[in-house]
C-alpha cells in the first residue's frame, strides 16, 4: 500500500513537472542578474540598483517549468561568497555584458572559477549574452568563443544572446536551461 | 606570473583605500555629482565623479560601460589606473565640464526617477550641458560615446 502511494505521488509528481529546479545566476557586476530575474519573474523592466547580498525568487517562465532562481551581488569582493550557494545547484545561468569588452576576460576567469568547484561538477550552463542591443555588443558567437565555452567539454552548455530590458532572449534561455537540468537529472537516475 | 609578494600586495591595496578615502572627503566629492545625495559611496571611475547608489543603478541600467565604468568604493578591488583618473577629476572639475552650461535655475529632479534618469543620459550621453571650450579640461574626459579603445586610452592620465 505505502509503495502504491509513492508510486502514485512520483505520477502526480511528473505531470506538475516536480519541485522547483535549484538554479544559480552569477556573473560580474553590471551584467543585467537582477533585470534578467524581475523580466521573467514580472515580465517588467524594473529599475534596478547594485545588489548588495543577493535576491531570490521562484519563476515559471513556461509550462512545466518552475525555478527558484538565485541571483547574487557580482561587485569584486562579493564573489568569493558565491561559493556559499553553490551546494545543490542544478543549473548555473551565467550573465555576461557583451558590450563590455575590457572585462570579458574577467568575466571568462570568473565563471572558470566556478565551474572548477567540486559542488559544480558537471551543473549546465546557460550564458546569457546580454545587452545585445548596445553599440559595442559582441555576438552570441563572439561571446562563446571569449568566454572559452567551446573548450568546456565536462558538462552541457548553451550560449543565448539576450536584451533584458525588453526581453528578448530570455524565454529561449530559460527553456534550455530546463532542458538541460532536467537531462541532467535523467543522467543520475 | 607577477613577482609582486602578497605583502606588497597588500600594501598597494590598503594604499588605494586610503587614496579613495581621501578623495571622499575633498569638497564636491561629498555629495553626489548627479543628483546631490550626501556622502556618495560609488563612483564612475571613467567619468570620474562619486555619486550614490541610486545614481549608480541609474548609470548603470541607461549608460552602457561604453560611457559610464561604475565600482563600489567599498565593495571593489581598484586598479591604479581607475584611482589616477578618480584623482585627476573628482566632482568639482567633472560638473564644472559636464554641467557649464547647465541652466543656472535648474533643479536636481532628485526624487524624480524618470526625471533622474533623463537628466543623467543628457549629462554624460548627449553631453547636452558640456562646456564647449573643452580643451581646459580635456584630460580626463573620454571620447564621446566611448569606443573600442583600450581603457588607458580612454582614461588618457596624465601625470
Amino acid at each position: 500500500m505505502g509503495s502504491l502511494l509513492a508510486k502514485l505521488a512520483d505520477v502526480m509528481q511528473s505531470f506538475s513537472g516536480g519541485p522547483p529546479s535549484r538554479i544559480l545566476m552569477l556573473g560580474l557586476d553590471a551584467a543585467g542578474k537582477t533585470t534578467v530575474l524581475y523580466k521573467v519573474k514580472l515580465n517588467e523592466k524594473v529599475s534596478t540598483i547594485p545588489t548588495i547580498g543577493f535576491n531570490v525568487e521562484e519563476v515559471s517562465p513556461c509550462k512545466g517549468v518552475s525555478f527558484t532562481v538565485w541571483d547574487v551581488g557580482g561587485q569584486d569582493k562579493l564573489r568569493p561568497l558565491w561559493k556559499v550557494y553553490f551546494q545543490n545547484t542544478e543549473g548555473l545561468i551565467y550573465v555576461v555584458d557583451s558590450n563590455d569588452r575590457e572585462r570579458i576576460n574577467e568575466a571568462r576567469d570568473e565563471l572558470s572559477n566556478i565551474l572548477d568547484d567540486d559542488e559544480m561538477r558537471g551543473v549546465p550552463v546557460v550564458v546569457l549574452a546580454n545587452k545585445q542591443d548596445l553599440p559595442y555588443a559582441m555576438n552570441t558567437s563572439e561571446v562563446a568563443d571569449r568566454m572559452g565555452l567551446t573548450k568546456l567539454t565536462d558538462r552541457k552548455w548553451f550560449v543565448q544572446g539576450a536584451c533584458a530590458t525588453n526581453g528578448a532572449g530570455l524565454f529561449e534561455g530559460m527553456k534550455e536551461m530546463a532542458r538541460l537540468t532536467k537531462e541532467n537529472k535523467k543522467n543520475y537516475r | 606570473m607577477s613577482a609582486q609578494t602578497e605583502d606588497q600586495r597588500r600594501e598597494d591595496r590598503e594604499s588605494v583605500a586610503v587614496r579613495l578615502a581621501s578623495l571622499q572627503r575633498v569638497d564636491g566629492n561629498k555629495h553626489c555629482a548627479d543628483c546631490g545625495e550626501r556622502a556618495p559611496k560609488w563612483a564612475s571611475w571613467n567619468l570620474g565623479v562619486f555619486i550614490c547608489l541610486q545614481c549608480a543603478g541609474l548609470h548603470r541600467n541607461h549608460l552602457g560601460t561604453h560611457i559610464s565604468k561604475i565600482r563600489s568604493v567599498h565593495l571593489d578591488a581598484w586598479t591604479e589606473e581607475q584611482v589616477a583618473n578618480m584623482e585627476q577629476m573628482g566632482n568639482i572639475k567633472a560638473n564644472a565640464v559636464y554641467e557649464a552650461n547647465l541652466p543656472e535655475d535648474f533643479e536636481r529632479p532628485q526624487d524624480n526617477e524618470a526625471l533622474m534618469k533623463s537628466f543623467i543620459k543628457d549629462k554624460y550621453e548627449l553631453r547636452k550641458y558640456m562646456s564647449t571650450n573643452v580643451t581646459d579640461f580635456s584630460i580626463g574626459i573620454p571620447p564621446k560615446n566611448g569606443g573600442e579603445s583600450s581603457s588607458s586610452e580612454k582614461a588618457c592620465v596624465v601625470r
